[in-house]
């Protein structure tokens, strides 16, 4: 749920409308977390900040110390949280219409 | 997309702090004689701990170097042992604690703590790498360790098994008391395991006074090493810087993008730029040094230590730009108080002030000076709270402020965020 939390606070941030939110749990432990919507011109300074740091590896020994911290109030594009605690990110953005796979294991 | 930026290389980071951990052991024997040292150390580790215990004054300038030397190698040791990836979080981890120990940490007192993290892990069929943060952050209590130790009664057996027994149980309980207390702080603290400390600190001393047992407070204070200490500070964070600049990549580009962050718990700079952050981690301590520069304060354990806490959350929240109007703020509010500059608690207060920088980072310069008066006048009197027991005690102080001012912040930018 923080995860979900973060990453649709970042498409409010910037304006979505329509949002669809799917979390899918498969009998491998693998957690799928899929949100389309629309956004109007997101600017490409802010869509490439968002696809680096969602790159970043995730960082598995932190969870247990800042998990807490996800899901908070965000007034920036600072989704390191999120990113240190998914295994992989999918990100399509186009004719205004984003789509957000994010992947996570549990362990 | 995969994940493709990865950790560069796993051992470098090893090799980089076990270096500058060898150079405070070289530089520690450099200045005093091995008889010196040795006894030094002795007087250090029978020492009371509670802050403020100035290793260089209890022990002498080579017992406080080496001191800090060797809790900085064990640390990695131990983090080499569980295989633990470095990351921004554990290189600060590492530095905060060995800038602990020129003012209250040894092996002997961090011991049972750490213990006591490790059993939790155990209980819990969990990686202790997992734990090592808040356990390692945990020896901020180390100082209960010794009172009880020592203290307690006459028969030194039972003292030294309670002394054990009250360790291990800090570090079993800290892991799940820091997490809940990390909400409270909403990452804008990040000194938050100095806040849990401090709390559980404080529920310590009312037991203490509970059962009549009082420790008076014995504070050390070296005011007479500044020149040495002066070349040997500047040193560390010049070792920093040109570590960064030799193997950062795009060093222009990423310092840009740290200057533009808050700093707000989580921003890794470590994870996000690599070498960068150990160009950034030195200037925050080469900012550091020049704060005790014009206010004319002594170089000595606590202030090195000081000092090394802002370089290790240089990996970890902490730039220029986010540290200086906090730290503006905390010289107006010393100023205008009836405290006076010379004073240990104003000149620490005026370094650790740098754990509310995020506040400066996420709502702008007045809101950081502001944040900054507030933490400088909170955090002399919050001491008494706990004892001394807790040597992360700005942590506890920067949690009150933000506890305080960061919802207030918050419910004025709500409009910016809808």
């Amino acid at each position: 749920m923080r995860i979900v939390d973060e990453l649709i606070g970042f498409c409010f941030k910037h304006g979505c409308t329509n949002i669809d939110i799917n979390v899918n749990f498969d009998d491998k432990n693998l957690s799928v977390i899929t949100i389309n919507c629309t956004i109007i011109d997101l600017s490409k300074e802010h869509l490439d900040r968002f696809l680096k740091v969602l790159s970043l590896d995730r960082q598995e020994e932190m969870e247990e110390c800042y998990w807490m911290l996800t899901g908070d109030d965000s007034f920036g594009d600072e989704l390191t949280l999120t990113a240190s605690m998914i295994d992989k990110c999918d990100v399509f953005y186009n004719d205004n219409k984003m789509k957000i796979i994010a992947y996570r294991k549990e362990k | 997309m995969k994940k493709i930026i990865t950790y560069h290389d796993r051992d470098k980071p090893y090799l980089i702090l076990a270096g500058l951990f060898l150079y405070f052991i070289a530089f520690g024997f450099v200045v005093d004689s091995p008889t010196n040292i040795y006894n030094g150390l002795y007087n250090i580790i029978t020492s009371q701990g509670l802050l403020v215990s100035d290793y260089i004054a209890i022990g002498g300038i080579g017992a406080g170097l080496v001191n800090g030397g060797i809790v900085g190698l064990f640390i990695l040791i131990i983090f080499r042992l569980n295989k633990a990836k470095l990351n921004g979080s554990l290189l600060m981890t590492i530095l905060i604690v060995t800038g602990f120990a020129f003012f209250g940490k040894n092996i002997f007192n961090m011991s049972p703590i750490i213990l006591g993290g490790y059993i939790y892990a155990k209980v819990n069929s969990d990686k202790f790498g997992k734990y090592l943060l808040t356990t390692f952050l945990a020896t901020s209590l180390s100082p209960v360790v010794f009172q009880v130790s020592f203290l307690v009664s006459e028969n030194t057996r039972l003292n030294t098994t309670l002394g054990v027994l009250i360790g291990v149980s800090i570090g079993f309980i800290m892991p799940a008391v820091a997490s809940n207390a990390m909400k409270s702080n909403g990452g804008y603290n990040l000194y938050n395991v100095g806040f849990s400390a401090g709390i559980l600190g404080i529920v310590i001393l009312a037991v203490f006074n509970a059962l009549g047992l009082t420790f008076p407070l014995n504070p050390h204070w070296a005011t007479e090493y500044n020149s040495v200490l002066y070349i040997f500070i500047v040193s560390v964070c010049l070792y920093f810087i040109i570590i960064g600049v030799i193997l950062g990549k795009s060093n222009v580009s990423n310092m840009l993008i740290i200057f533009k962050s808050s700093g707000k718990l989580l921003t890794d700079y470590y994870w996000m730029h690599n070498y960068t952050s150990f160009l950034n981690a030195g200037l925050v301590g080469l900012l550091g040094v020049f704060v005790i520069y014009i206010i004319d304060a002594p170089v000595n354990g606590p202030t090195m230590g000081a000092v090394l806490t802002m370089i290790s959350f240089g990996f970890l929240g902490k730039h220029l730009f986010n540290c200086i109007p906090v730290i503006i703020g905390a010289l107006i509010g010393a100023s205008l108080s009836v405290y006076s500059l010379s004073s240990p608690s104003i000149i620490l207060g005026l370094l650790f002030v740098t754990g509310i920088a995020p506040i400066a980072g996420t709502f702008g310069f007045l809101a950081g000076v502001l944040a900054g008066i507030l933490h400088i006048v909170v955090v002399v009197n919050v001491t008494s709270f706990h004892g001394g027991l807790n040597l992360y005690n700005n942590g506890l102080a920067g949690g009150i402020v933000v506890m305080v001012i960061a919802p207030l912040f918050v419910a004025f930018r709500k409009g910016d965020y809808n």
